[in-house]
């Protein structure tokens, strides 16, 4: 592979530059332009994209500016209560129609020439159509076909729970055969912490900044690397930024439950997604230092395990995890949404969104203020570890000669655990395993290699990870340290 | 009742004219004319869905004349 760069040879597959037999994977794919370019034209219109809350748009005529891959995007709610999204470009010059991030309007009237959009379904007929153009008589004599010039609407939208998905091809799998088992992560995502089904709202605004990386990085850390830790996020264990303070853990878990734990086996789906954990491996909600978090969480805790047990549902799988390709998000403490829009091969916007529960009283949402901010966010002590990582490994990834050389992905190569879960396995170790990665790039070169929707749902259709593993080995995942 | 106007916000989009023919017009220069100002009580709901389909802001109705 090395002497097989683009540069010599014309750029070929992207699928050439990912060696799954050798876990070697070229660096061209986060640095070049062209593979860039592949993947803003065949992955990101035909994935399905998180867009935003269905709580950021409670109202009719609410709105909030979103982004699906290279293209701006608005949600919006009509006047019936749908919800909509549309292209935030004008169909006359291009112009961005709206320009700020979110807020409360019927209508988008363009700066540049004052087109006019509505998404009143009473003016329209099809909320986000042009409702009118200035001197609709000189300038059109009145011949102007309104209803063939409104805002492109994103044909797909799902809303799972409160959150927002959105592809932009007709011909895209449904939202559900997208996802597969790996609905369990989201559904810890949306539900609340006492089990309650989507009864969570996003809290505050939505934290948005950019990184010098290439979006990948950002994907691929949430959706299974527990490798980087122990070294990359010593010092916030070190400081003691959790819940328990200090001596305790970043993300809540008891001294005897860390990502050390024997049981806590990554999850990897066929179909791209990632889960840093399984559904088996229970983490309780942290110890509190404070004695009325500690009896809210407490009691949430016992209220989330009678109900799931009662459906005969495992309790794990609060990632941190990735839904292909960009959407990462963590459903435990914190819990939260992050989404990696790609502006070019070596910059990231990075967008977080913070989830809490509808009836969280003040005291807790206060809480959890606090420590989403000094975990998550531009100034979060975990997110700038990450972003340390992801912007110099993409900076020194970029010369001519780094790029002759590939990245390895051989962690517990051939070594994956069998799953119950559809078309998934397991990683062969709690720390060290890249299979989640692996899977991750697979997929990741077929759209990006613009498979067909009858290739890519072929090619899906079976594990052959799934079918090549040691079942005797099934019974460790989950286990933890005390268990034995 | 009646309608009000301001005729500095008008930019001649014609989408009260396209609602209600009966009290809106465009001039030469495109802007809007009113043909008749006053609303009487079996008009209000047609006047009502042009004045809200002003995508200016240039009109409104005046519900009480005193």
């Amino acid at each position: 592979m090395s002497t097989n760069t683009p540069e010599k040879q014309g750029l070929g597959p992207v699928s050439d530059l990912v060696d799954l037999g050798t876990g070697e994977i070229s660096r061209e794919i986060f640095v070049n332009e062209e593979i860039f370019r592949r993947e803003m034209e065949h992955l990101f219109p035909r994935a399905w994209l998180f867009v935003g809350h269905a709580s950021q748009v409670p109202n009719p005529g609410d709105y909030f500016s979103s982004q699906m891959g290279s293209d701006p995007v608005l949600l919006t709610r009509d006047d019936k209560g749908e919800i909509h999204v549309l292209l935030n470009s004008c169909r006359h010059r291009g112009m961005r129609v709206c320009r700020y991030d979110e807020g409360n309007t019927m209508q988008f009237t363009c700066p540049y020439h004052a087109w006019s959009y509505s998404i009143d379904g009473a003016l329209v007929e099809t909320p986000g159509d042009l409702h009118g153009v200035p001197q609709m008589k000189a300038a059109y004599d009145n011949k102007l076909r309104k209803k063939q010039w409104g805002l492109v609407h994103c044909p797909n939208i799902h809303v799972y729970k409160g959150l927002v998905f959105a592809n932009w091809d007709p011909e895209a799998p449904s939202f559900e055969e997208y996802v597969g088992d790996f609905h369990w992560w989201l559904d810890n995502l949306a539900d609340a912490f006492d089990g309650t089904e989507g009864a969570t709202e996003v809290f505050r605004g939505v934290l948005k900044w950019r990184i010098k990386s290439n979006w990948k990085f950002v994907s691929e850390n949430f959706l299974g690397d527990t490798y980087h830790g122990a070294s990359t996020h010593a010092s916030v264990e070190a400081v003691g930024i959790g819940p328990g303070g200090k001596g305790k853990r970043r993300h809540g878990e008891r001294q005897d439950q860390g990502g050390f734990s024997k049981g806590r086996m990554k999850t990897s789906f066929r179909l791209g997604h990632g889960a840093s954990d399984n559904l088996a491996y229970e983490v309780p909600y942290p110890e509190f230092a404070e004695p009325e978090m500690e009896e809210y969480f407490a009691a949430a805790w016992q209220k989330r395990a009678e109900k799931l047990r009662a459906e005969d549902r495992p309790l794990g799988g609060r990632g941190p995890a990735t839904l292909f390709p960009n959407m990462s998000f963590a459903a435990g403490f914190p819990r939260s949404i992050l989404v990696a829009h790609p502006i070019s091969p070596t910059e990231t916007e990075v967008w977080r969104w913070f989830i809490v529960d509808k009836d969280a009283p003040e005291f807790v949402r206060e809480w959890l203020r606090h420590y989403y901010m000094r975990y998550g966010g531009p100034a979060g002590m975990t997110e700038q570890d990450d972003m340390e990582n992801w912007d110099y490994a993409t900076q020194a990834s970029l010369g001519v000669v780094a790029r002759r050389y590939p990245y390895n992905y051989q962690q517990g190569l051939g070594q994956e655990l069998p799953s119950d879960l559809d078309r998934a396995v397991h990683s062969h170790h709690a720390i060290a395993g890249e299979v989640n990665a692996r899977a991750f790039y697979r997929r990741w070169a077929e759209f990006t290699d613009n498979l067909s929707w009858p290739e890519l749902e072929e090619l899906a259709k079976t594990d052959d990870r799934a079918t090549a593993v040691a079942p005797d080995a099934l019974p460790e995942i989950g286990r933890r340290e005390e268990d034995n | 009742m009646h309608i009000g106007l301001d005729l500095g916000k008008c930019q001649g989009y014609g989408n009260c004219v396209a609602a209600d023919e009966a009290h809106f017009d465009l001039d030469d220069s495109g802007l809007v004319v009113l043909l008749d100002d006053k609303v009487s009580e079996a008009d209000r709901e047609r006047v009502a869905a042009a004045v809200r389909s002003c995508p200016a802001d240039a009109l409104w109705l005046v519900e009480n004349d005193g």
